[in-house]
């Protein structure tokens, strides 16, 4: 087996194949680990969560002036570099424990079956297989008006780089990672506006969260701008403004910012491939694949971020299995309906499978179960008391639809969903279980209370 | 004060000695009734046979505890019979009694074959098929380990209202339907299996019944003076086949597992037609009686079969059986296996034909005999000797004798 790339969706492969006894080679031109370890999941939600901690020493008033903010920020940022190393040594001993072997250079096909590995511009190896997983990953997208030049307009790579706190930035991009970084910065004193194309925030995502999420972000002081598009970007140098042109709900304007952040699009990192020699085709900036993850030619699978359809490892994750059971001669199909959209603000969101929308849509009547945290003991005790769970069933067998959560712990209690939706467990089936009391995951038990009207501790009407 | 009245629990009656469970096929008495002790109760169906079960004491039949169509094992409580307002046992706290004629292999071996009772299903699914009225334990599963899912829940509807709403073809006004049930579907079942599982060949021969034919006219008054019984030509054949299983005992054998097994005793299958379907009485241990006896049997189960008053031990033990379709006009027919024997006799009619005989025409009673075999156990000249050692004894019944 040949894997390129030693992100998620790489890495679970070579040590899927490997303890199958097939030998895997891992090709790797960057960093182990990829987006995930290196520059997505791991240093961000490091940085988060040292944020949410300077949230909680700033409400306490436990910060003294300014001096403090720039250094629990450089602190920040040290700490998500000690994670990040972690992650990435305990990679390496994982593929070292199923002997996967890691070639270091950047591959390059030069035929269906065949890849050129160069380090420094020089050819050093040549491998064959008739099994090669492309897990390259993506990269933000170039954008024709606006040039990215690391240190004024930034990608989501260079912002973790970052050394200074500028004291205003704009963000393109109300997705899942352009929220992130608006909260972090938020949190460190930055004006932070956020920029998104479509007439709301998480466009993806159950409108009430959407919604939720907006109210919680203007009250913490993120300017929002929706239906806006950004034409242009113009860098002046050293503490001199960004100056960016904007077409905001049809008209043109223009704001000063210090720093430009870009996390709008991404595409397939394909670059210095030579996916056509393999005859592997491109459509839309992405590796196309079939439920199978098989691409367009035989032998050659394309899983993760470069296959598009969202980004998060544990889509790559799952990616990976199923291409490996094809490859092992397993027919399985990617499902994903069951990938969990997860948000790691404070608070966090997270959702799996219809939104309410969808759902009335597709189902015509369906039931809606809510329970807001603000009425849960255990929010009520520890103080987190944003957001809501809401179940969506189907209305005769009660089958689990939907699930969205915004609020304490929303990225873990999504399981309940998930497994509920994957092993058709429903409504009925959740009342019956018995929640420890106190806890968040009662809000999710109350939830589905609340489908037949019978949650416990809220008032109605 | 007399002696309190005790509420009785019918159970599953053991009608023989491989019957490990039954099917309920129709209750002779409703909830509330009065029942009569030794008066038909509840009608039964066995691998082999239906059976009214009658009644084992007096009183109101107060619960129905397991309906038409639902198969229960042996000594299952099936009803209960009390005074009318007697308190009814639990029925959770009724013991099923353990059947003692159960050899204890044999039972466990049941139990291995029999699919475990439970069934793993999403609860979605378990709340639509209820809803479908789809029996679960019918389908099979596509979800992890083969856990029924949703999915399969609704193919099996889909199957269910395709089913409802082809018309079928071609249909006029005079044409009828009639439900496959009781003796009918019993037939249906074992001969499918047959069909389905057992290679079958046939070899024929014709034999010359003159022999035969006058070995019954003599035998015939003095048989039936002395017992009043009449001798067929069946009761004959019957003589023949188990003298000749007796030479041959391969035929007389059946397939278990990877194994033949030869059995010892010759029990001999006589296939009659009822109005509702056909039926094999067996003459157990034909080898070892005379043809009285055999005429005296048959005429026993003949007059059962037709009352409908068989009992599981008439029907089971077969070794081999004999088809005589000679009265019905047929001059030669291949039958289907009784399983799990392994070969069937058919007898056609006698008919006089011109035969070449030392050189000259003449005119004799012929007959075909055909034999259908399993080929597992036999093969084609094996099974030729045991039907010309048929024919040989048919022509030559003075060998019977030896």
């Amino acid at each position: 087996m040949i894997i390129i790339g030693s992100g998620p969706g790489g890495y679970l492969s070579a040590i899927l194949s490997a303890r199958k006894g097939l030998s895997a080679a891992v090709i790797e031109k960057a960093e182990l680990g990829g987006t995930c370890l290196n520059r997505g999941c791991i240093p961000t939600k490091a940085l988060l969560q040292e944020a949410s901690l300077y949230e909680a020493f700033e409400k306490s008033g436990l910060t003294r002036d300014d001096s403090d903010r720039i250094l629990y920020f450089k602190k920040t940022f040290e700490k998500k570099s000690a994670a990040v190393d972690q992650v990435v040594s305990g990679l390496r001993n994982l593929l070292n424990r199923d002997r996967i072997t890691l070639i270091e250079g950047e591959a390059s096909f030069v035929a269906p079956y065949t890849l050129d590995v160069r380090e420094d511009g020089r050819v050093k190896e040549t491998i064959k297989s008739d099994r090669i997983i492309i897990a390259t990953g993506a990269l933000p997208k170039e954008e024709d008006n606006v040039k990215r030049d690391g240190r004024w307009v930034m990608g989501s790579d260079d912002v973790l780089k970052m050394v200074d706190l500028p004291l205003t930035m704009a963000i393109v991009g109300g997705g899942r990672r352009g929220l992130e970084f608006a909260t972090l910065f938020n949190t460190f004193g930055v004006k932070v506006t956020l920029l998104e194309k479509e007439n709301r925030i998480l466009p993806k995502m159950d409108r009430e969260i959407s919604v939720r999420y907006r109210g919680w972000l203007t009250k913490r002081g993120i300017k929002l701008l929706t239906e806006t598009e950004v034409l242009s970007a113009e860098a002046l140098g050293q503490n001199r403004p960004l100056v960016l042109e904007v077409l905001h709900k049809g008209k043109k304007e223009r704001l000063e910012f210090e720093r430009l952040l870009m996390v709008a699009d991404r595409r397939a990192n394909i670059d210095g491939l030579n996916i056509e020699r393999a005859s592997v085709t491109l459509k839309e900036g992405f590796v196309p694949v079939d439920p199978h993850m098989k691409t367009s030619s035989p032998g050659i699978y394309a899983v993760g971020d470069v296959v598009g359809k969202g980004f998060f490892a544990h889509k790559a994750f799952s990616e990976a299995k199923v291409a490996m059971e094809n490859i092992l001669g397993k027919e399985s199909q990617m499902d994903y309906r069951l990938i969990a959209n997860c948000i790691y603000c404070h608070p966090e969101a997270a959702s799996i499978g219809l939104t309410e929308e969808e759902a009335k849509s597709q189902e015509g009547e369906v039931k809606v179960g809510k329970f807001p945290f603000m009425a849960s003991g255990q929010s009520i005790a520890t103080g987190d008391q944003e957001g809501m769970v809401k179940i969506i069933s189907e209305k005769k067998y009660g089958e689990v639809l939907g699930v969205h959560i915004l609020g304490p712990r929303a990225t873990d209690l999504i399981h309940l969903g998930a497994m509920a939706m994957k092993h058709e467990i429903g409504v009925e089936e959740i009342k019956q279980m018995i929640f420890a009391h106190p806890t968040f995951s009662e809000a999710f038990f109350e939830a589905a209370l609340d489908t037949h009207e019978e949650a416990i501790h809220m008032m109605k009407g | 004060m007399g002696e309190e009245p005790m509420a009785t629990v019918v159970i599953m009656p053991k009608l023989g000695l491989t019957m490990t469970e039954g099917t309920i096929e129709r209750w002779l008495k409703q909830e509330g009734d009065h029942v009569e002790k030794g008066k038909p109760l509840v009608e039964i169906i066995t691998e082999k046979i239906n059976f009214q079960y009658e009644a084992p004491a007096s009183g109101i039949l107060r619960k129905i505890l397991h309906h038409e169509g639902e198969v229960v094992p042996v000594a299952t409580p099936i009803a209960i019979i009390a005074e009318e307002k007697e308190a009814l046992p639990e029925v959770e706290a009724i013991q099923p009694e353990v059947p003692i004629e159960v050899p204890m292999r044999a039972a466990v071996q049941k139990e291995a074959e029999r699919p475990s009772k439970r069934i793993f299903a999403s609860p979605i699914a378990r709340r639509m098929a209820q809803e479908k009225g789809i029996d679960l334990s019918s389908l099979e599963g596509s979800g992890p380990g083969g856990r029924i899912i949703k999915v399969d829940v609704m193919k099996a509807a889909e199957r269910v209202v395709a089913k409802e709403v082809v018309p079928p073809p071609l249909m006029k006004p005079s044409e009828r339907f009639i439900p496959l049930r009781g003796i009918r579907k019993i037939i249906a079942k074992r001969m499918t299996e047959s069909f389905q599982n057992i290679p079958h060949f046939y070899l024929s021969v014709e034999v010359d019944m003159t022999a035969c034919l006058s070995l019954q006219e003599q035998l015939k008054e003095e048989i039936e003076k002395r017992s009043h019984v009449r001798l067929t030509l069946t009761d004959i054949f019957v003589r023949v086949a188990a003298s000749a299983l007796k030479d041959h005992p391969i035929i007389n054998s059946r397939i278990e597992g990877d194994q033949i097994h030869l059995m010892e005793e010759i029990n001999i299958g006589v296939a009659i037609a009822l109005e509702d379907g056909l039926i094999v009485p067996v003459v157990h241990h034909a080898d070892r009686k005379s043809l009285t006896e055999i005429a005296l049997a048959m005429r026993d189960l003949t007059q059962k079969a037709k009352e409908g008053k068989l009992s599981l031990e008439d029907v089971q033990g077969g070794t081999f059986t004999l088809s005589n379709m000679g009265m019905l006009g047929i001059d030669k027919f291949n039958p289907i296996i009784n399983p799990p024997e392994c070969s069937i006799l058919g007898v056609g009619r006698a008919v006089e034909k011109p035969v070449v005989h030392g050189g000259e025409i003449k005119i004799r009673p012929m007959a075909w005999l055909s034999l259908s075999s399993d080929h597992r156990i036999v093969d084609g000249a094996t099974a030729a000797l045991f039907l010309n050692h048929i024919k040989k004894l048919t022509e030559n019944p003075a060998f019977l004798l030896i």
